[in-house]
């Protein structure tokens, strides 16, 4: 791989790619832009997909950016790259029809939206609207929205922002899945979990059962993200100290 | 409906401009409710599926770029401008700092740099309006194109 300094500017290289085709200048452009695909991939983490699926399909729209990108029409290219791999991020949420936290009928209309709105499009030869899904579907325009606001898999920016301790909100989230390890292990807890004061228990089983994040968590109980942080750190202290107290009784 | 002798005006529905305004606490949990008032208005607009979509994913990219430096206890107007060819937002969020903010890999700058690019790809046209007393401004628009015409 040449050195970063001595490459020439994007610009450049992508005129040079359209015209030459050169695989690889292709795969340079291509690595030269993963960390784009990885930083819109993190903004749909919400949902609990794993990253690298989001970052696989999102280096699809980026191949596919490179691959289609036309210098001589003056876009940039990053701009232009956001676009297909958002296409492909957003396609990736609706083909999955990952588990959704909505009711039954809710989580089965947002599973219709994805062939409906394939249908329509081939149908029509455009992407439907709305009104066009919702009587195709047989419901209401509202009912469609409400789907899709259930399915919405995106990570609010603000996550990205620095924290007071350096780092961000979405590192210090992530910092709390080491947890899952003690939980993996429930079957051992349970007994330790029963003793649990029943707004503790309510909080293990939203964050570890239902796989809320804090930031879903914090909606639901109407309280603050950091005011969660610290009670799931709390609880999980006390159950850790429940683990292991018996265990060094044991022992001594 | 009762019929009356008043002769009604003649409304020309190609001019009307619908106003709705919003107004939430500027944090992040709220944006949802802006983004749900965003979808209904844009439905109506006839919107297609995929323009609806990423018109959510632009506002709230708009809302939390804006938020940003936000006072806790801020709050978030959020001005609805509808016409039958366009659907327009007008954010407005105050308190906030004016101080500048942090840049680095992890920074702000590289977060709204980001949230740039996701706006110019999921929104027509947009502005974000350095902070002037306090207050920050920010505007987007999507163009509807009648279904004709797709």
């Amino acid at each position: 791989m040449t050195a970063k300094g001595a490459r020439a500017p994007v610009a450049e290289r992508l005129a040079l790619f359209a015209k030459t085709r050169d695989p690889e200048l292709r795969a340079e452009l291509i690595e030269e832009h993963l960390e784009l695909v990885e930083r819109l991939a993190h903004r749909f983490m919400s949902r609990g997909e794993p990253l690298d699926d989001l970052v696989q399909a999102g280096s699809i729209g980026l191949i596919k950016a490179v691959d289609r990108f036309d210098p001589t029409l003056g876009y940039e290219f990053s701009a232009y790259a956001t676009t297909t791999i958002l296409g492909e991020l957003k396609r990736h949420f609706r083909d999955r029809g990952w588990s959704i936290r909505a009711s039954r009928r809710v989580q089965e209309l947002y599973l219709e939206l994805a062939p409906t709105v394939e249908v329509l499009t081939q149908r029509h030869g455009r992407s439907p609207t709305i009104r066009e899904v919702a009587l195709e579907i047989g419901t209401s325009e509202d009912a469609v929205l409400e789907a899709m606001e259930a399915g919405f898999g995106y990570r609010s920016p603000s996550l990205d922002a620095p924290g007071p301790e350096g780092g961000t909100l979405g590192d210090r989230l992530g910092e709390q899945d080491s947890n899952f390890e003690l939980v993996d292990s429930r079957v051992t807890i349970i007994p330790e979990l029963a003793q649990l004061p029943e707004r503790e228990r309510d909080l293990i089983k939203m964050r570890f059962v239902e796989e809320l994040s804090q930031v879903e968590i914090a909606e639901r109980l109407g309280v603050s993200q950091m005011h969660v942080s610290r009670l799931l750190a709390r609880t999980m202290a006390s159950l850790q100290r429940a683990v292991e107290e018996p265990r060094e009784a044991r022992q001594s | 409906m009762r019929k009356t002798s008043r002769p009604v005006p003649a409304v020309d529905l190609n001019r009307v401009r619908d106003h709705v305004i919003l107004v939430v606490p500027a944090r992040p949990e709220m944006w949802s409710i802006v983004r749900m008032t965003a979808s209904v208005l844009a439905a109506r607009l006839e919107l297609s599926f995929e323009e609806v979509e990423d018109l959510r994913l632009a506002v709230t990219e708009l809302c939390s770029s804006c938020a940003v430096d936000a006072a806790p206890d801020a709050t978030c107007e959020a001005r609805f401008e509808i016409s039958p060819d366009r659907f327009e937002l007008h954010l407005e969020i105050s308190p906030v700092a004016e101080s500048p903010s942090p840049t680095g890999e992890h920074g702000i700058l590289s977060m709204l740099e980001l949230s740039e690019q996701i706006l110019l790809a999921t929104a027509d046209n947009h502005v974000i309006d350095p902070v002037q007393d306090g207050l920050r401004h920010a505007y987007l628009c999507k163009n509807s194109t009648p279904l004709a015409l797709r």
